[in-house]
């Protein structure tokens, strides 16, 4: 059997309706019923209370005058109530001095009780005193079977059944054709709400038929409706227009991303370009610097040769040719002469020394010389074997950067400090970390220069763990505000007003390039800054 | 102590068989029929209704006379003691003449008494109002009022209409009912 809750709208309301009749009159027919049978067993016992009042008063003489027979006669009309199936008369010691029994019933006799009506559970009885002046000379005992009560009682439940049948009848059609009045809207809403969910049909309407609720629920659903129309034509719309708007931005995004990696590959070019130039501009000054030496070696040299004491040596040469007959003579009496052999050992030495200075010099203008060969060579080499990995000690290139911001740091006044605690020879791509440190020492000049500080220095720190190298630069110049250090990397971020923010950025690039990283520390402003180069230590190739 | 509880209960006993004007055997020396008889003397003055002026007072008691001591008037004494009928006591009398006897509203004659008053007598009884009551059907033909009559070993009356209504006296139906007949003769 289908749960109450699930059955249909129309069921529940002729069900409800049944229900309601059938319990009203259930209701009604059980009280009423119930009332029947107590008003019945009041009048039964008025009844057979006033039957035994006549049969007292009939039987009081009988009893005084001990005259049974006449008590009986009494007794006797009682055959006019059916329903009384016995009696009896007690006198006054309890024993039974007359009785009266329905023909065909068979009662059993009660022992005398007190007056008053008794309903046992198929019978009611009346015990009722008889009074003869003042004096109770006996008892009356009336019993009466409850059979017509019961026959009454079954022709109410009778007749209370047959009008429930009717009445659920008439009920149940008047509720199946009112029903519809309720249930119709219901059932039609029901369809309505089912086709739309099933086709997705938000065009149809539900159909109102009345003001009451349902004709504002059936209101509601075709609002709801509308609405949801309206809203599926604005998702639509927005779904175009952002399909559109995504397919713009997507063709956008391409070419910004074409645009970039352009942008990319001509930073690094410029990149490339810059290092080149920076160390470019490192060997002009190198050079430089060595041709005032080879300068002033020259110079050295000529100025020695130019008063050189060759001349004497000549001349000492001449006197002796010209007094080659009396050498001895001239060598001990002539005042010049004799001076020779004491001269001569002393321009020897003035000659060796001569010649030791000039040699010398000479030897400071090779070296010099083969500096500039050096340096020559190496920018010819940076230039020359771009993106070729050597073999090459830490050290080397440090000097190698500080060679080429030689000049400036001599022209400043800042002293360098060459902290190398290891020396690892590593394979690298020579240039690049050539690039980062010129560019590293050329901004700890700066630094220096700018705190004004009479104590500048520069430490270069080398020290190499298992697989990696650090190279700190290490200056006491103005340091670098907190808030800077996570921008320092930036691209285009430069305190410098002559700065293009790009020598930081390219050197971390570039150590990222080589697979390792560039990282900055300060203490804040006046604290100074050190820069790190971390590099990975490569298996190093025999020499 | 102990000897007062059972007299106690001794005399209620005695008074609950005994005091009760009821049909059971009072004496040893009564015979039933005349303990019935004394009952139904009684009983007699539950269904008759006498003219009022009858008695001088609402309290008069009702008498009941007879000419001779014997057992039926002990039992009567015995059992109208303290009773009332209508409201009234009942007082048992001896009396010698008929004319004592007209101030009775009861007469009651024994069985071998029926020669004491002539016909004359009785009517002139019946005249002043007073129930006259025969031991024995001897006594009808005589116009007693009431007469008993032995049925077996049932007690039973007859009642004379006449003499009733000679005597101004009222007989309730209930009791009619109960004779054995009614006659309307002289």
């Amino acid at each position: 059997m289908p749960r109450f809750r699930d059955t249909s709208v129309r069921g529940k309301l002729i069900l409800i309706n049944l229900l309601t009749t059938t319990i009203a009159l259930v209701l009604a027919g059980g009280s009423f019923i119930a009332y029947q049978q107590f008003s019945y067993r009041r009048e039964m016992a008025h009844d057979l209370g006033v039957l035994s009042q006549i049969i007292a008063f009939e039987s009081a003489s009988a009893l005084s005058f001990d005259d049974p027979s006449s008590a009986e006669h009494s007794l006797m009309s009682l055959s006019a109530q059916p329903n009384i199936i016995a009696a009896c008369i007690y006198d006054r010691s309890g024993k039974v001095f007359a009785k009266y029994v329905r023909t065909g019933a068979t009662p059993s006799w009660p022992r005398l009780q007190p007056a008053g009506r008794y309903f046992r559970s198929g019978s009611f009885e009346v015990f009722h005193p008889i009074v003869l002046d003042q004096e109770e000379t006996g008892t009356i005992y009336l019993q009466s079977d409850l059979t017509e009560m019961r026959a009454r009682t079954l022709r109410y439940v009778e007749m209370g059944g047959f009008v429930l049948l009717v009445t659920a009848l008439i009920a149940f059609l008047i509720a199946s054709r009112l029903q519809r009045l309720i249930s119709g809207p219901i059932s039609q809403l029901a369809a309505t709400v089912g086709i739309v969910s099933m086709d997705k049909n938000y065009n149809i309407r539900a159909v109102k038929q009345g003001d009451d609720e349902l004709g504002r629920l059936i209101d509601g659903f075709n609002e709801m409706l509308s609405q949801i129309q309206a809203r599926d034509a604005d998702l639509q719309r927005a779904r175009d227009e952002l399909e559109k708007r995504v397919e713009e931005r997507t063709q956008s995004l391409t070419l910004e991303v074409e645009r970039r990696e352009t942008l990319h590959r001509q930073l690094l070019e410029v990149s490339r370009q810059a290092g080149m130039a920076e160390v470019a501009t490192g060997v002009l000054h190198n050079v430089g610097n060595v041709l005032n030496s080879v300068n002033v070696s020259a110079n050295i040299v000529v100025e020695e040769v130019r008063r050189s004491k060759m001349d004497y040596l000549s001349k000492i040469g001449a006197m002796l040719k010209e007094h080659r007959a009396d050498l001895p003579a001239f060598l001990t009496e002539d005042p010049k002469g004799s001076q020779i052999p004491d001269y001569l050992p002393n321009l020897a030495a003035d000659l060796v020394a001569e010649q030791k200075t000039i040699a010398e010099e000479l030897d400071r203008l090779q070296k010099n010389i083969d500096h500039i060969k050096e340096i020559v060579s190496m920018q010819q080499s940076y230039a020359k074997i771009f993106g070729v990995a050597e073999s090459v000690a830490i050290s080397e290139l440090v000097e190698d950067a500080l060679r080429m911001n030689a000049g400036a740091l001599a022209r400043h006044e800042v002293r360098v400090i060459r902290d190398y605690r290891d020396n690892p020879t590593m394979t690298v791509e020579k240039h690049k970390v050539l690039q980062i440190l010129v560019n590293l020492i050329r901004n700890a000049k700066y630094a220096c220069d700018e705190s004004h500080s009479s104590e500048k220095q520069i430490i270069l720190r080398v020290t190499a763990e298992t697989d990696l190298v650090r190279i700190a630069v290490i200056d006491n110049g103005v340091g670098i505000p907190p808030e800077n250090l996570t921008r320092i990397f930036a691209l285009g971020f430069t305190t410098r007003k002559d700065g293009h923010g790009f020598g930081l950025h390219s050197g971390a690039l570039a150590a990222k390039e080589l697979g390792g990283s560039l990282a900055v520390h300060s203490d804040g402003p006046g604290q100074g800054a050190s820069f790190t180069i971390e590099l990975p230590l490569k298996k190093e190739f025999p020499p | 102590m102990t000897r007062i509880i059972p007299r106690i209960l001794a005399m209620g006993l005695a008074t609950l068989f005994l005091g009760w004007p009821d049909l059971s055997l009072a004496q040893a020396d009564i015979t039933r029929e005349q303990a019935l008889k004394a009952a139904f003397l009684y009983n007699f003055t539950k269904f008759v209704e006498w003219p009022p002026e009858r008695f001088p007072d609402p309290q008069s008691p009702i008498v009941i006379a007879l000419f001779k001591e014997g057992p039926v008037k002990a039992e009567l004494e015995r059992i109208t003691q303290g009773r009332k009928v209508g409201g009234r006591p009942i007082a048992v009398k001896l009396v010698q003449s008929a004319a004592q006897a007209a101030s009775a509203h009861i007469l009651f004659i024994g069985n071998d008494e029926e020669g004491l008053l002539s016909k004359d007598q009785i009517e002139n009884l019946h005249r002043a109002g007073v129930l006259t009551v025969g031991a024995n059907q001897d006594f009808a033909a005589l116009g007693w009022l009431i007469t008993f009559v032995l049925e077996g070993d049932k007690m039973r009356f007859q009642i004379n209409l006449y003499a009733a209504e000679h005597a101004n006296l009222k007989i309730s139906a209930q009791l009619l009912k109960l004779a054995t007949t009614a006659t309307n003769k002289r």
